[in-house]
């Protein structure tokens, strides 16, 4: 990486790493400081991990990675608020930081107030601030806010503020975090156009995103986090892939766990007995979703497939008490949560018989998916007793299993109906005319 | 070693100064929340001595008309309380209200590279104003019922010593509250058992050689040969002897290089600890 010059470097980190010790209770924490730390009560968490990367003036850097792999960490690092544990951090140059929505804000202070405080945080004299105030105010659009308490703000409010501060210090570096999200359309615009100025006045920006758009069309560089690793470093592009590569492992490795041994039994449905995300899970608990898989019609698991293919999806029910009526069904998600089908063994005339104690019914839902708009599509597995009109819910696992659709460029719209064209051609008749 | 210290202390001056706007800032609106958004104001300020002053008038003059006061009248020996009182006061609420200043700043230490060390010298400069307010009350009670001399003009100098002891040890408290969230609980606690280690209520003589141990804590308290000071300029008008002035400075300057290097150092692990 060393194309360029060793002075060009304005962010040089040397295998860093970031431990935070995790206390199970305070009298372990007072216990081992009264030893000066001879004995340990702790655990250790490494939020990052033996971690170099040089970034030269003038670069983008985009950071991407999944929740927790230690973006917003690095950030911190390179603000110069935490010290790593191990390794050398040096940064040559200003720098301003746009961290968590709302951080660097005393709430109970106006917005004006906030605006010094922040602006001598960033090495501005207080005279240099009241020069600048005025294009401050006109980029964050308060108006008459600006003499209110920032806890009055809305959050689109206080990432125009932090994002004007920071960009009116005129930093020599610009870290920037998720929080710019929160702005809506147009000032998410205006952002960019600021950063390109940025950019091209020739100072160094460092950006955390999810927004993966953001990353190939705005950075000149990407490196990919993982469990506070720098797995990938390299253009934008390479990068983007790799993150899509590692989320799609990720959810095949949940899902092989078990599928695969108990596919070769030859019959035709096999238990399950993973579920990739458990976040949000509510029921009676008289049954218990164990597992759910899609399955092409091969019996190979799906994380992405295109639109269009039959596929089959695989749910595994334990009953923890004898059961009557019981339902298994499945709702399905788009991204934005909204709901795009959901079916149950009762809609699809299936009855399930009478379930005992310990039992597990395993149900297989063969599917054939319209063509849908790319993307990621979640399903719900849900299990209750009762019939459609009155039932009980057992078991409910909100988006328990997340597919990829991908973009075959064939649907336009929400999905693609199955239209068949045919057209004749014939010209306008004058019988007038023709037959005079 | 010693020149470590001082480079630190030099250093931290420096930083402090350059961020004199932001420290009249957060004083301001320190003053701010506290009064300003109440329905009396500032006058509360005024309001709180004052009625610690007659709830004290009343007391010692009607319901324990003797006892305490022992052969004094009860007029001068309110005023000796309140002497007492006021630098009290002033030391109590700034180590208390400093302890818990970092935890409650912790938005702005997390998230920005903010300058902490003001959060203590925000408090110990707010306190100032409200300990003048009371001052300037009690002044104009004294000249009416008492009668003031030239020892006023030695107050500022207690003033000085005063700020730098309490601020020192403002200092050492806020940084060590960051790693040990009960030193604020222990600080109500010790500092009402400080309170009556202190020569307020009775006079130095008094227990001198009734209670030699006692004795022994009034000495080795700084707290003592301020709230002397204040009582020696004001209600007997003589100038405090110069060995405790002495032994004050010597005081103060060790708690202000002593909190000043704890809190520089220990402000490293403040993020983490947060």
């Amino acid at each position: 990486m060393r194309s360029k010059p060793e002075s060009e470097l304005v962010i040089q980190l040397c295998n860093v790493s970031k431990k935070y010790p995790i206390y199970h209770s305070s009298l372990g924490k007072m216990l081992e400081l009264l030893s000066f730390r001879k004995w340990k009560f702790h655990q250790e968490f490494w939020a990052l991990q033996d971690l170099s990367l040089n970034v030269s003036k003038g670069e983008t850097l985009g950071i991407v990675g999944q929740n927790g792999s230690g973006k917003s960490t690095l950030l911190q690092v390179l603000a110069g608020i935490i010290r790593p544990s191990i390794g050398t951090c040096s940064i040559n140059g200003s720098v301003a930081a746009i961290l968590e929505l709302g951080a660097g804000f005393n709430l109970e202070f106006s917005g004006r107030e906030n605006i010094f405080i922040n602006g001598a945080v960033l090495g501005l004299s207080h005279r240099q601030i009241q020069d600048r105030m005025d294009k401050i105010l006109e980029f964050a659009e308060i108006g008459n806010f600006i003499d209110q308490p920032v806890k009055t703000y809305s959050s689109g409010m206080f990432v125009r503020l932090a994002f004007s501060v920071a960009v009116h210090a005129d930093p020599e570096i610009l870290l920037v975090d998720e929080a710019l999200s929160v702005g809506d359309l147009i000032f998410q615009h205006r952002c960019m156009n600021q950063m390109r100025r940025l950019r091209d006045e020739g100072k160094t920006i460092v950006l955390v995103t999810h927004d993966l758009m953001a990353v190939t069309g705005y950075c000149s560089r990407a490196i990919l986090l993982d469990g506070g690793r720098n797995i990938c470093q390299g253009s934008p592009e390479l990068i983007v892939q790799r993150y899509h590569a590692l989320m799609a492992e990720r959810q095949k490795d949940l899902g092989r766990i078990s599928t695969t041994k108990s596919m070769s039994s030859e019959s035709s449905l096999s238990v399950v007995r993973s579920i990739p995300y458990i976040q949000n899970r509510y029921g009676e608990g008289g049954a218990e979703i164990i597992g759910i898989v899609l399955l092409s019609s091969t019996g190979e698991v799906l994380n992405s497939l295109p639109s269009g293919i039959p596929c089959q999806l695989l749910i595994s029910v334990l009953f923890k008490k004898n059961m009557e009526n019981p339902i298994i069904g499945f709702t399905v998600r788009d991204r934005l949560g909204n709901e795009i089908t959901s079916s149950n063994t009762s809609y699809e005339e299936t009855h399930l018989p009478y379930a005992r104690k310990h039992q597990i019914f395993t149900v297989g839902f063969h599917l054939s998916l319209p063509s849908l708009r790319p993307g990621s599509y979640s399903i719900s597995p849900a299990v209750s007793q009762g019939d459609i009109w009155n039932h009980i819910v057992e078991d409910w696992i909100d988006n328990a299993y997340i597919f990829n659709l991908l973009d075959t460029g064939l649907v336009y719209g929400q999905m693609r109906w199955s239209v068949d064209v045919d057209f004749q051609i014939s010209n306008e008749s004058k019988p007038e005319s023709e037959e005079g | 070693m010693f020149s470590d210290a001082i480079t630190i202390v030099a250093s931290f001056s420096g930083k402090l100064f350059s961020l004199r706007r932001l420290i009249i800032n957060f004083i301001r609106r320190d003053l701010a929340t506290r009064y300003f958004g109440s329905f009396l104001g500032i006058l509360w300020a005024v309001l709180h001595p004052l009625v610690l002053l007659v709830s004290y008038t009343f007391i010692f003059s009607i319901l324990f008309r003797s006892g305490v006061t022992e052969g004094r009248s009860s007029e001068p020996f309110v005023l000796f309380l309140f002497a007492g009182l006021l630098p009290w006061l002033y030391f109590q609420d700034t180590v208390q209200r400093s302890s818990t200043a970092l935890v409650e700043n912790s938005n702005l230490i997390r998230r920005t590279v903010f300058p902490s060390e003001i959060l203590p010298v925000v408090v110990a400069g707010s306190n100032v104003v409200t300990h003048l307010i009371g001052f300037g009350l009690f002044l104009v009670v004294l000249y009416i019922f008492h009668g003031l001399t030239l020892h006023l003009f030695m107050i500022p100098l207690l003033w000085v010593l005063m700020i730098a002891w309490a601020l020192g040890f403002a200092w050492l408290m806020a940084a060590l509250t960051v790693f040990f969230r009960d030193i604020s609980q222990i600080l109500i606690v010790a500092l009402i058992l400080w309170f009556w280690f202190t020569p307020i209520f009775y006079s130095l003589e008094q227990v001198e050689h009734r209670l030699p141990i006692i004795s022994f804590f009034l000495k080795i308290n700084p707290m003592t040969y301020i709230v002397l000071g204040y009582q020696d300029l004001l209600i007997n008008h003589r100038w405090p002897e110069l060995w405790m002035l002495v032994a004050l400075t010597g005081f103060s300057a060790f708690s202000l290089i002593l909190g000043g290097v704890v809190f520089r150092v220990l402000k490293r692990d403040f993020v983490d600890a947060l």
